[in-house]
């Protein structure tokens, strides 16, 4: 039977889904109008009520059956299940409460229409035992009254304020007041409230206070996201990072907010390879790299799918990324390089609006770059030098090279800096603008915010203005509705992108030509050439004037996204509810590109143009990507405790997605003028294409957790996948997970021990599903027809078409098994945190290419489920918080983080895979750098006759001397051996606070041991084609300098040339990643302006880098596969900035 | 009762979408799967004309070439490619089994051409079609496989011999053929493409009776099988078909080509369709403002080899007047105009020159270049037909038989004075008769190397005459007469005569052994 590959666009589960969408959307704008509803006071409101023996839920249930009155409260602050009788006719609510509520420990209040029950004072230790009389009846007692706050504003109930030294003490009210009897004007109030850090204040005769709590990182109601839902922290069982985006984060200048993730969580390592505007997204790595195909980790931004390019840094609250395979199960088969769950800010019901605005101007430049020879002269005679090492004839007359050293008119006889003269200061700015708060019913977070950011390479540069809403409205006691829509519009320049080079690619290859004797400019303004010439005139170089490509034409890039999301909540019962969103993430990329023809002149007038410029001619393009994915997903939930000691929570849930991307492109060459930027304007070379590409994917999940007494937990999830990536039969895949936790600290005996505010055991066990290829339809045999497979008969077209990839119809699901046993300690009354993870991460059925023999004629090897993988490490944290908030204290924090990861590859191909550079293969690390290993530098060429006596080549003296590793006296792919490790075994960071009389100095650093990169790249090497030359060569070996590591300086010798460990370069690196120095004003100073908040500060960013004494290069935060050139630099940026609160 | 409402609503809404399978069958809407191809002769002529595309040449500059037009004279005496190309490696000794370029290159191209091929011979016969045509559909087949075999067996030797469609396991575990056994599958298949072939191809570009006989030719010729020549060259001649082209300047032009003495060629054409070659972009001379490659340059030593007209000697205050002028069409010598610019530029202010990085600046490659500047093609378009095996080397072919059997040496001066003074535009001094076999032999050896300069054939003849020690090594020199490259520094060994299998095959297939030497 032959399948219809095309009915599934015309089946139901689409329509219906955008049935269903057209149903929420109405259902939502309903609600959200229905947020009209009167508000009016339920003080006056009356009740009847008859009930013998019931319980307080249930007279809660009748009063809201009965009344628009609705109960908010916690279930621990209200014994629901003490049973009464009550009996009113016709009585206002308050005495209704009171009779209700009279000798227990919870107390009300009435809000609105809200009654706010909370747990009264009784059972605060602290106060328990508190004889009122003894203060009341003191003599000279002095009231003080005051409001306890917390940062927002927000008033704090039930806060502790406690003389210090004594037992007098009182808590605060609903609206955060207290009054205090104290018998010593000079007394100190000790102010605490759990989840907060703990204040002392000195009266100092004052007699009202205002005082204002921080929240305490290290409080254990510390609330995490996990997957589909919030956990306290203290009853995690799994590995979890997190990341709250504080002061210090959102005043960093991130032109990406991935970086705020680098070097702050443990487990994470965060790379930024890029800093070109735009487009500066890091890679992201949890634990290591955990498969040989894509690792990037899922990243879920409020749920729903994303990336960190579709986010303002400033809209995020914070980020949890989920390590272990038990905590991400529940993401099932996108989640086995771990989950990054992104919080975005929101506002809280009945909170005061709060205006943020954050701004910041900064100055960008290169940093660390490679030591080049600058002079001309100097530059000319190495040449001549290695030419001459090759018995070759020299290429720049002495004529010429005198003529540079003892000219001095920059135009004629420059020395250019190519580094200095490309790259420049280039601006940053960034705005950012946010109001939130809430009412009783509604409250919503609105953002606004321009990111302006020149390049350092010239004629680069994007905009990015993003705008976000987010709006949750409860609407009764039941329903809970939210939208959340986020719309990101960047625009990014460039200079016209070669076809051949791609983005910026012609910029890099001429700036690894750019010798010192091109002048950048003439005399009078043009673009300049080389100056080199010999005595017939004749250039002696091609012209890489990198300016003139920097400033050809255009690339312009407008992307546009929009995310929206809505959701809705529904409580059935106190214990069960149901939540379901909808969301679709769209982008609309369109780029154009033209180009122009700039010359570049010498100084006696000859045009030159740059190597290979425009050498499709002139070109005008467009090309449209636009992509959509839809997903749908709904959970039930269920949490119920019995008999105050099985808590037990459940969730099960289903997600559909579907993914479609569809792009078109147009172009046309010559235009007839220059200048004309339309594709119309083109006149002939048209070219279209314009493809489809799809998946979707079904999966249903579930989750059980149970703590016992609030001690032991246990958490079980599972997932099944079904992918469209897969031959029917194949699709479905299973990841259970499970998890453990045993809370030490909640024991008595480790209580008795009197150290330990928080000790937690915990272990993880858990599988995790990868099907994330490039490709999207890796199982299906397909015959490829295009131009390039066609010929031509008759002098005409004729189409071709051939089986370019090889195909493994049976390819499945790999699975990743992962062990994760974990402690969390926390010492010191909190200060202190420490989070300890061993791991065991076993990816096996790896889907991967294996390498192929060229005799199948350089088809594309299949997809074939054969790799295996393991990750061995651990990750530790240690915090410490000094719980100093004050300004007149100091305060001082410190984090450290660091992670191990021992990479192996266990199983790829029987026996030894091929003798490629980044080695896969069974027992080495994932990509290690296999190549050959230099021993020395052959002193004489009767040496190297000796050692390679077999060889085709013979290498003679100042060659580099490889070990020849089976001892045949030849050198071929059986003498390379492991030379480097690529995966860093050891990645780190650490910050550190110090805060003192409004003044905040904070720096990170981050670093990793045990990497290297392979090197060889046009800065690096000596070759006729770049005569560029790094200042090392200047002690390359001769033979008056035999002690050289460097082999003798010869234009592109093959021999030296070679795969080695001579391009081989530690990176191991501590960075100055970022360094902040701010000031807060007094809140006496600026309330007095209405302000809240104002804090000024200094920023910088890749300050320095600590490196091995012989690396050269750029900054070495960088991809460790890449060689070193060809790469955006990331730049260096010292920034102003203020933020303000009012 | 509300809220159990509400409960079935939800769970509703949560099951339906998961009932229907299907929303997980997405299939591409651009390309054509297995079990729906082939249907009919025109899905045939889709896989068949991929068989032809493998011949077209890739990235030029990166030596990804097949037949690459000169290119190759840069592993020879011929020509100085600039760039430390893989053949630039090729022709001085420093080429490494690890290398990429040219050495890998041709090895895939030619596996991909037997691969596609074997799949087509597969598929061929699933589809319902004209018992006549599917003949010769399948001998075009046979005619590229063995193509691709002669060229295999020229530069690596033995190699497994892929008669099926070939797993990747089966790969991994091939083993070389001997040499001989190479040559024989070459000649078989050529055998069928003759037995079936017609002689006039339905379309221009398409294999025919006479390409195949020319190649098997050719197959005896580069196994140094002197014996089967002649006889083979006769059934060439009985097609009646070929024969010089009047205009040696005018075969390699746009307007003559497919002309009488092309038996096969590679077919290019122009526009967006991707037919074209960068071929013009990466060899021409630069003139003006822009340059092109001159990837590849006439050395001292080939202007040297050509004659003067009379058998004078050659006039060193005129070096470039009087002599054979093959050497003009198929060089650019100081005072010619190309492009309409003189050359080279260090003469001529103003002038055409040599890209920047060639330091050989005093010649350069006309052969194939496309004139004038109006007509040249937009990059990647260049639509000259790369000439495989022409007439005057079939000629050439009958003359080296003959006088290396040693059976009538006058013929095979015959032969070759036609090649020197039939065409219009080339009539130099015929030899003489009587001829002794080692100054026949001289001469047939230079008749070759002048006559298909820059055509990529003498690097095979270098090697199949095993001369390389004779004219190795040899100095490039510059125009101030500074040693530039130094071809086999340390001297010719025998083992260069095969490229090395590259190292990457030999590292995922332990079956297959290296060639000596290397």
């Amino acid at each position: 039977m032959k399948k219809q590959p095309n009915q599934w666009r015309l089946g139901k589960p689409l329509l219906n889904y955008d049935l269903k969408m057209k149903l929420t959307t109405l259902f939502l704008i309903t609600t959200l109008f229905g947020l009209q509803a009167n508000n009016s006071n339920g003080q006056n409101t009356k009740v009847t009520l008859d009930l013998e023996n019931t319980t307080v839920r249930e007279i809660i249930d009748k009063i809201e059956s009965s009344t628009e009155l609705r109960f908010i409260y916690k279930i621990k602050d209200v014994n629901l299940e003490r049973k009464m009788s009550l009996k009113v006719e016709s009585e206002q609510i308050e005495t209704v409460l009171n009779a209700m509520f009279q000798n227990t420990i919870t107390v009300y209040r009435i809000r609105g229409k809200h009654i706010v029950l909370r747990q009264g004072y009784e059972e605060k230790s602290l106060l328990k035992n508190v004889p009122k009389e003894n203060s009341i009846y003191k003599p000279q007692d002095q009231i003080i009254t005051g409001t306890v706050l917390d940062g927002n504003g927000t008033p704090l109930p039930g806060a502790s304020v406690v003389e210090k030294g004594t037992t007098n003490g009182v808590q605060t009210d609903f609206d955060g007041n207290f009054s205090l009897d104290i018998s010593d004007e000079n007394a100190i109030l000790v102010i605490s409230y759990i989840g907060f850090a703990t204040k002392e204040i000195l009266v100092d005769g004052q007699t009202n206070l205002a005082i204002t709590l921080n929240e305490s990182t290290a409080g254990l109601d510390e609330v995490v996201v996990v997957g589909f839902g919030v956990q306290k922290k203290v009853n995690l069982t799994g590995a979890i990072s997190t990341v709250t985006f504080d002061e210090e984060l959102s005043n960093r200048p991130l032109t990406n907010a991935s970086q705020a993730l680098g070097g702050t969580a443990s487990g994470i390592w965060v790379s930024q390879n890029s800093g070109q505007p735009g487009n500066d997204a890091a890679q992201i790595r949890v634990r290591g790299w955990g498969t040989l195909n894509n690792s990037d980790p899922l990243i879920l931004i409020d749920g729903i799918e994303g990336t960190f390019n579709q986010l303002n840094p400033n809209d995020i609250d914070n980020i949890s990324v989920l390590k272990d395979a038990a905590s991400a199960a529940i993401y099932g088969s996108k989640a086995s390089n771990g989950v990054v769950l992104i919080t975005t800010k929101a506002g809280t019901l009945n909170e005061k609006m709060v205006i943020n605005i954050n701004s910041y101007v900064g100055l960008q430049s290169l940093g660390e770059r490679y030591d080049m020879v600058n002079n001309s002269a100097e530059s000319m005679e190495l040449t001549n030098l290695a030419l001459s090492n090759d018995g070759v004839g020299a290429v720049y007359p002495q004529s010429t090279i005198q003529a540079f050293r003892s000219g001095n008119d920059p135009f004629i006889y420059p020395n250019t800096d190519w580094f200095k003269t490309l790259f420049r200061t280039a601006e940053i700015q960034e705005h950012n603008l946010s109001i939130r708060g809430g009412n009783e019913k509604t409250s919503s977070y609105l953002s606004f915010n321009y990111l302006d950011q020149e390049g350092i390479i010239p004629n680069t540069q994007s905009q990015r203005y993003g705008l976000r809403v987010n709006v949750e409205s409860k609407i009764n006691n039941w329903l809970k509705v939210s939208a959340k829509v986020n719309y990101i519009n960047r625009n990014s320049e460039e200079p016209y992108s070669d076809v051949n080079r791609g983005s910026l690619g012609r910029v890099y290859i001429m700036l690894e030509g750019a010798t010192p004797f091109i002048a950048p400019f003439t005399s009078d303004g043009r673009f300049g050439s080389v100056q080199a010439f010999d005595e017939d005139g004749v250039l002696l170089y091609d012209n890489r004037n990198a300016l003139i490509d920097a400033a050809n034409g255009s690339t312009s890039t407008v992307e546009n996204t929009l995310n929206a999301a809505a959701s809705v909540d529904i409580k059935f019962t106190d214990f069960l509810s149901f939540s379901t969103t909808l969301s679709t993430n769209r982008t609309w990329n369109l780029q154009d590109r033209w180009n122009e023809s700039l010359f570049g002149y010498t100084s006696t007038g000859i045009e030159t143009i740059t190597k290979n410029y425009n050498r499709e001619g002139l070109e005008v393009s467009r090309n449209q990507i636009t992509s959509g994915q839809d997903i749908m997903f709904a959970t039930l939930n269920f949490q119920k405790s019995y008999a105050d000691k099985h808590n037990i929570s459940a969730l099960a849930g289903m997600q559909f997605e579907s993914t479609k991307i569809r792009n078109v492109f147009a172009r046309r060459t010559n235009p007839p003028k220059e200048g004309l930027t339309q594709v119309d304007a083109g006149t002939e070379g048209i070219q279209g294409s314009g493809n489809f590409v799809g998946f979707n994917m079904l999966s249903y999940f579930g989750r059980i957790n149970y703590s016992f007494l609030d001690k032991y937990l246990v958490e079980a999830n599972i997932r099944t996948d079904g992918s469209s990536r897969f031959k029917e039969g194949n699709r479905w895949g299973v990841f259970p997970g499970f998890s453990a936790g045993w809370r030490l600290s909640q024991e008595k005996f480790i209580q008795d021990l009197n150290v330990f505010t928080n000790l937690k055991l915990r272990a993880s066990w858990g599988q995790l599903g990868n099907q994330n290829l490039n490709t999207f339809w890796p199982y299906l045999t397909v015959i490829n027809q295009n131009n390039d497979l066609s010929y031509n008969f008759n002098g005409g077209f004729a189409p071709g078409a051939a089986n370019t990839t090889l195909v493994d119809e049976d390819i499945t699901w790999e699975t990743s098994t992962t062990f994760d046993v974990g402690l969390d300690i926390g010492l010191l009354n909190g200060k202190v945190t420490i989070e300890a993870d061993y791991f065991k991460k076993t990816t096996e059925d790896i889907l991967v290419q294996l390498p192929i023999p060229q005799l199948l004629g350089g088809v594309t090897p299949p997809f074939e489920n054969v790799g295996e993988m393991v990750n061995e490490g651990f990750d530790l944290v240690v915090n410490y918080d000094n719980g100093k908030f004050d300004r007149s204290e100091l305060g001082f924090q410190t984090g450290f983080n660091i992670t191990y990861i021992d990479n192996e590859v266990t199983k790829f191909r029987g026996g030894n895979s091929p003798d490629q550079l980044y080695l896969i293969r069974e027992g080495q690390p994932y990509r290690s750098l296999y190549a050959f290993k230099v021993e020395g530098i052959y002193q004489t060429d009767q040496e190297g006759l000796n050692h390679m006596p077999n060889n085709s080549f013979k290498p003679v003296a100042g060659n580099l001397r490889y070990v020849d590793v089976n001892g045949d006296g030849q050198l071929n792919f059986e003498d390379k051996q492991v030379i480097g490790n690529t995966i860093p075994e050891l990645t780190f960071g650490i910050s550190q606070t110090f805060k003192y009389k409004g003044v905040d100095l904070n720096f990170l650093f981050q670093g990793l041991l045990g990497a290297d990169i392979y090197n060889q790249n046009n800065f690096t090497k000596v070759a006729f084609e770049n005569r560029i030359l790094q200042s090392r060569w200047k002690d390359a070996w001769s033979p008056d300098n035999t002690n050289s590591n460097l082999p003798q300086l010869r234009l592109d010798n093959n021999w030296d040339n070679q795969q080695s460990s001579f391009w081989v370069q530690k990176l191991d690196y501590i960075k100055l990643k970022n360094l902040q120095l701010g000031y807060s004003f007094p809140e006496s100073i600026i309330k007095k302006i209405g302000l809240n908040k104002l804090y000024l500060y200094a920023n910088a960013q890749n300050v320095f880098a600590i490196t091995p004494k012989d690396y050269d290069g750029f900054d070495p935060e960088t991809d460790t596969f890449n060689n070193g050139a060809g790469v955006y630099p990331i730049p260096r940026i010292i920034s102003i900035g203020l933020n303000i609160n009012f | 009762m509300k809220n159990k409402l509400y409960i079935i609503v939800c769970v509703a809404i949560f099951f339906n979408t998961s009932c229907d399978k299907d929303v997980l069958n997405v299939a591409p809407e651009d390309r054509i799967t297995t079990d729906v191809f082939p249907q009919n002769e025109d899905d045939i002529n889709l896989l068949l004309n991929g068989v032809y595309n493998e011949m077209h040449d890739g990235f030029l500059i990166w030596d990804e070439f097949l037949f690459g037009f000169g290119m190759l004279d840069g592993a020879t005496p011929n020509s100085h490619n600039w760039g430390n190309t893989n053949v630039t490696r090729i022709g001085n000794g420093s080429l490494a089994t690890g290398d990429s370029g040219f050495l890998t290159f041709r090895w895939t191209k030619c596996f991909a051409i037997i691969n596609r091929a074997n799949l087509f011979l597969d598929a061929v016969e699933t589809v319902d079609l004209d018992d006549s045509k599917r003949k010769i559909y399948k001998a075009e087949a046979h005619f590229l496989r063995g193509l691709a075999y002669s060229i295999l067996a020229d530069t690596y030797g033995g190699v497994p011999l892929i008669e099926s469609v070939l797993t990747a396991q089966e790969s991994r575990e091939l083993s070389r053929a001997t040499l001989q056994q190479t040559w024989d599958f070459v000649i078989s298949d050529y055998d069928i493409a003759i037995n079936d072939l017609p002689v006039e191809a339905s379309e221009i570009g398409r294999a025919t009776k006479g390409a195949a006989l020319g190649m098997k030719m050719r197959a005896f010729l580069y196994q140094n099988n002197y014996d089967m020549i002649v006889e083979v060259v006769d059934e060439i001649d009985a097609l009646n078909k070929y024969s010089l082209f009047p205009n040696y300047e005018g075969l390699f032009k746009l307007e003559n080509e497919n002309n009488q003495e092309v038996l096969f060629d590679v077919q290019y054409i122009r526009g967006e369709n991707s037919q074209g070659t960068m071929h013009d972009q990466f060899s021409g001379v630069g003139t003006g403002s822009f340059t092109r490659g001159s990837r590849y340059v006439p050395t001292q030593d080939l202007i040297d080899a050509y004659e003067t007209i009379d058998g004078s000697p050659v006039d060193p205050d005129n070096p470039y007047s009087n002599r054979d002028p093959r050497m003009k069409f198929t060089c650019v010598v100081p005072g010619d105009f190309f492009l309409g610019f003189q050359f080279p530029n260090y003469i001529y202010e103003g002038g055409a020159y040599n890209h920047p990085g060639c330091r050989l600046k005093q010649f350069s490659a006309r052969k194939y270049q496309i004139e004038p500047l109006s007509e040249l093609p937009p990059v990647g378009q260049s639509d000259l037909n790369y000439i495989v095996l022409r007439y005057a080397d079939v000629l050439l072919a009958k003359a080296e038989a003959l006088i290396e059997t040693g059976q009538d040496i006058n013929t095979a001066i015959i032969l070759i004075n036609k090649v020197r003074t039939e065409r219009n535009d080339v009539k130099i001094t015929p030899l003489s008769m009587g001829l002794s076999q080692f100054e026949a032999r001289e001469a047939l050896r230079h008749e070759r190397r002048v006559e298909f300069a820059f055509e990529g054939t003498y690097w095979s003849d270098i090697r199949r005459w095993d001369i390389g020690n004779e004219i190795f090594p040899y100095e490039v020199r510059d125009q101030n007469g500074d040693v530039i490259e130094t071809k086999f520094p340390n001297g010719y060994l025998p083992f260069y005569n095969l490229l090395p299998i590259p190292d990457g095959e030999i590292s995922l297939n332990e079956n297959l052994t290296q060639n000596p030497g290397w």
